[in-house]
């Protein structure tokens, strides 16, 4: 097995948090490329040491999976929000359809949501991909879960 | 009268953790408290079980794309490359360099 065979089934949990962030196909498949790429030439040398991966057992390549998956997602995070921000008005113009709610959210706080509700990821662990203060973390969870259902509820008053 | 004050604050302050408990925001001392709380107060469950569905809920508006299966393909030929390019080893003799140059050739 090689390193790419280890991080291709990550391949669309990487394009669903870049989407969430951009919801624009092309966009989001050129984050996660650049985010794949500052990965590889920032941890080049960890990637290479640990490249003997056909003596790893199956539980070792699961946890050498995820923490690859970690440090590609704590670039995207930081690529991803910031390219978000700099495309918010022309994101505006081609606003989704769909899950609006969720979009009209700030860069952040949709990343932080994605990482817990959808990845499932525990709050120390978004602190470690996001480089955020855990009280950030936590107060942007508490934004976005507050603002995406009480939308919900405006949307189902009469 | 004091007792039964007490009690509701601490009622009150459990109900207050328990979409912190849900999130995984308790630390290990106050998760451990918690869940012994629940134990004793088994009519808390429900109010857990409320919180749950709001979960559901809040998952239900969160967009999960998928690409698809050419889409797919294509991105994983991108990593692929990327990952041929940017962690390829350099060559340490006069030998490694025309095997690599040999292999760089024959994948193109």
């Amino acid at each position: 097995m090689d390193f790419f065979e280890l991080v291709q089934p990550l391949t669309d949990k990487l394009f669903r948090l870049a989407y969430s962030l951009i919801p624009d196909d092309l966009q989001a498949e050129q984050i996660v490329i650049d985010s794949l790429n500052v990965y590889l030439l920032k941890e080049k040398k960890s990637i290479l040491a640990s490249r003997d991966l056909e003596t790893l057992s199956n539980k070792d390549i699961q946890l050498a999976r995820r923490n690859h998956f970690k440090g590609i997602l704590a670039y995207m995070a930081e690529i991803g929000v910031r390219r978000s921000t700099q495309l918010s008005d022309q994101l505006k113009r081609t606003r989704a359809q769909e899950f609006v709610a969720f979009f009209n959210l700030e860069p952040k706080v949709k990343l932080v949501i994605f990482l817990r509700y959808e990845f499932q990821f525990t709050v120390d662990e978004i602190v470690d991909i996001t480089s955020m203060p855990r009280y950030e973390v936590i107060e942007k969870l508490h934004n976005g879960r507050f603002l995406l259902l009480n939308d919900m509820n405006d949307g189902v008053r009469p | 009268m004091m007792e039964k004050t007490q009690n509701t604050t601490t009622y009150i302050s459990f109900q207050k953790k328990i979409v912190s408990y849900l999130d995984g925001s308790l630390s290990n001392d106050d998760k451990s408290e918690f869940e012994a709380f629940v134990r004793t107060h088994p009519e808390f469950e429900a109010q857990i079980k409320t919180k749950e569905d709001e979960i559901s809920l809040l998952k239900s508006l969160i967009p999960v794309m998928t690409l698809s299966k050419e889409s797919l393909e294509s991105l994983k030929n991108e990593m692929k490359l990327s990952i041929l390019n940017l962690l390829k080893e350099e060559p340490k003799s006069f030998m490694e360099k025309i095997k690599f140059s040999w292999e760089e050739w024959i994948n193109r």
